[in-house]
């Protein structure tokens, strides 16, 4: 590679990093991808997996936050059934049940909680689900994800048959993050990017 | 204003570097540009190794994936130590070029 391209792909990538790290750039891009926050009242609230359990079992902050996200929803009476889902890998059943642990312990009654425990992608969970709630005739769902990954979840589950009011829990509107926050949050831009790329390329938009 | 903190730190050491460059080392303003230009070959070929490492993992574990019943996330890509390496990469690939230059 010639010295030039080098330089030239070196000053752009610095010029990136200023303008993501000291900017509020990435946050009104988070923005501009997702779609915006609605509450109305739904038949089901369903909460995506996001972040999973510690090697001590406790829920990661990004889960826990996700979670209370839709034990609020529920409290506020926008739907009478909050749905769980979380990953198996490392720790079957380990998200899914203890952000269910969480609810009831917030005075949510066992009978309106559900949990999704087999599904480890976005794809699959849409399909889990939907096989959990088709039976009960939900069709209309409050979708609680985070914001960078709303819209590519959003189509997933409308695509498996949903009526899908989005709920994104992340504040993307932050503008004032730090310098390291916002470089953070431009890694989960980009990795949501070839996520929507791949979800294309694989058919499942 | 407190967003403003760190850069205008950079530029008071940045400032202060180069006036002990000049006046107590004695560089020179046109050894200053030629570094600049080395810098900026170090960022593109760390921008360089961080694609690569990027788009084969992907490929690691999508075929994984696909050949196995072992799922693997695709997350595990997304940490910030994997920039630090490739940086590492970069320096040792551009000190090696220019060596072999010489």
């Amino acid at each position: 590679m010639s010295q030039a391209l080098l330089r030239f792909v070196g000053g752009a990538a610095l010029v990136c990093f200023l303008v993501a790290a000291f900017t509020p750039a990435v946050n009104l891009l988070s923005y501009w991808m997702a779609p915006s926050r609605r509450l109305e009242p739904a038949q089901a609230i369903v909460v995506l997996g996001s972040g999973g359990v510690a090697a001590n079992g406790l829920l990661t902050d990004t889960s826990m936050r996700a979670a209370m996200d839709g034990i609020v929803l529920y409290q506020k009476g926008l739907a009478p059934l909050v749905v769980f889902s979380g990953s198996p890998e490392g720790n079957p059943n380990g998200e899914a049940e203890a952000r269910a642990d969480l609810a009831r312990s917030c005075g949510i009654p066992a009978a309106a909680i559900v949990t999704s425990s087999r599904a480890r992608t976005t794809n699959e969970e849409a399909h889990e689900i939907h096989a959990l709630l088709a039976p009960r005739e939900i069709r209309k769902i409050l979708l609680v994800a985070d914001t960078p990954g709303m819209g590519r979840a959003m189509k997933v589950f409308e695509r498996a048959g949903f009526d899908v009011v989005p709920t994104p829990w992340s504040d993307v509107l932050d503008l004032g993050g730090s310098p390291e926050a916002r470089l953070s949050q431009l890694r989960q831009v980009a990795m949501e990017l070839v996520a929507l790329a791949y979800y294309r390329a694989a058919g499942y938009l | 204003m407190e967003e403003l903190f760190l850069p205008l730190l950079v530029a008071v050491t940045s400032m202060g570097a180069y006036l002990i460059g000049l006046r107590v080392l004695g560089l020179s303003r046109r050894g200053l540009g030629w570094a600049l230009r080395q810098t900026l070959e170090m960022v593109g070929l760390t921008v360089v190794f961080l694609v690569a490492n990027l788009a084969i993992g992907l490929a690691v574990i999508l075929t994984t994936r696909a050949l196995s019943m072992r799922f693997v996330s695709v997350y595990i890509l997304n940490d910030a130590s994997l920039v630090a390496l490739s940086a590492l990469q970069g320096m040792i690939l551009g000190w090696w070029r220019r060596q072999g230059g010489n």
